[in-house]
């Protein structure tokens, strides 16, 4: 590991620590249920990446990068379909009238 | 279509199952035990192959612009919700908007639906009869142009253009 | 590191304030997907600091767990919650 590679490293750790800072205060501050999940989902996964991106830099080696890639990737994935599936939930909640519900909202 | 393509088919899309859980294998053994590393790889994906029955097919050689231009979306949509979250009027404006689907793809949509959720100041809950319930952070902000690329994008990468 | 992975830990902790306000039921479902995320993170941190790569196989249980759990979760309320 080069020393400049560590030390560069440190603007996306730090970077992805902001997000996550973002994040939270987003979920304690957004007035309503769908805009914390938009704080909560998009400052996460952005922050997942770019500390992500800075321990990748300091890896020792390629197995390491691919694990924590492939942890990336997974993060995405189910923040993407959590926060898809919470808001349809909330919705449902929110609106149980028959002529709302669609189709495939009930098994 | 003719059945020795429907075969083909077949064919191309469990070795590129296989190919993938063998690497997954050797990603978490390093490469050690493929005596059962062989047997989980043949049984895991002749079990996608039972579960997906139409598997994407997605178009490799698009699938680097489009991580390129999907990070770029995803850091200003990090930004974007960051900036609001620590401003101290909180300039939010939520609402739920609808978004006229253009693909007709299932997978296209489904992919979409997910993903605009990583997008700057959208959020989706599910999709119906041609629309994209979106819920949007801001509506005096231009959200449907991303939106829309995205789509655009993602049809690009994966629509079955035999349908 | 160790600082860097306190400091997710504690905005983790922030964000348990609002599981515990609520007040929509959603609201204390969202603080599971939050902790996966920090919690993988930290645990990818401190593999990188302490050197125990082990901690990555961890990390990667706890991303499959987050995926599962809140979909689990929240179908099981559908049917019983209302």
């Amino acid at each position: 590991m080069t020393d400049w590679l560590a030390l560069l490293s440190w603007v996306p750790l730090l970077a992805g620590a902001f997000f996550f800072l973002a994040g939270t205060v987003g979920l304690l501050r957004f007035p309503d249920i769908y805009s914390r999940l938009h704080a909560i989902t998009k400052a996460d996964t952005l922050g997942l990446g770019l500390v992500t991106l800075g321990l990748i830099m300091r890896a020792e080696n390629w197995q390491a990068v691919a694990v924590m890639v492939l942890i990336w990737l997974l993060m995405m994935g189910s923040g993407a379909t959590t926060c898809q599936l919470l808001a349809r939930y909330q919705q449902d909640l929110e609106a149980p009238d028959a002529d709302k519900e669609p189709v495939h909202a009930r098994r | 279509m003719h059945r020795p393509k429907a075969v083909a088919v077949k064919v191309y899309a469990f070795v590129s199952w296989l190919i993938l859980h063998g690497a997954l294998w050797w990603l978490l053994t390093g490469g050690h035990g493929w005596a059962f590393g062989l047997a989980f790889a043949v049984s895991a994906a002749a079990l996608s192959l039972y579960l997906s029955r139409s598997p994407l097919p997605l178009r490799l050689h698009r699938l680097p612009g489009f991580v390129a231009m999907f990070c770029r979306e995803l850091l200003s949509a990090g930004w974007d919700v960051a900036r609001r979250a620590l401003h101290p009027r909180l300039p939010l404006a939520p609402q739920w908007l609808d978004y006229p689907l253009q693909s007709r793809d299932f997978h296209v949509r489904l992919v979409l639906s997910a993903m605009v959720g990583l997008l700057p100041g959208t959020l989706s809950s599910r999709f119906e009869d041609d629309i994209l319930w979106v819920h949007v952070i801001d509506a005096t902000q231009p959200w449907q142009d991303t939106v829309a690329a995205l789509e655009q994008a993602l049809a690009n990468l994966l629509e079955d253009r035999r349908a | 590191m160790m600082a860097l992975a306190g400091f997710l830990l504690l905005t983790a902790l922030a964000g348990l304030w609002r599981l515990l306000r609520g007040p929509t039921r959603a609201d204390r479902l969202l603080p599971i997907q939050f902790f996966g995320t920090t919690g993988t993170t930290v645990l990818l941190i401190l593999a990188q600091a302490q050197q125990q790569p082990a901690l990555r196989i961890v990390a990667l249980l706890l991303a499959l767990l987050a995926a599962v759990v809140p979909i689990a979760l929240v179908q099981y309320l559908r049917r019983v919650g209302d």
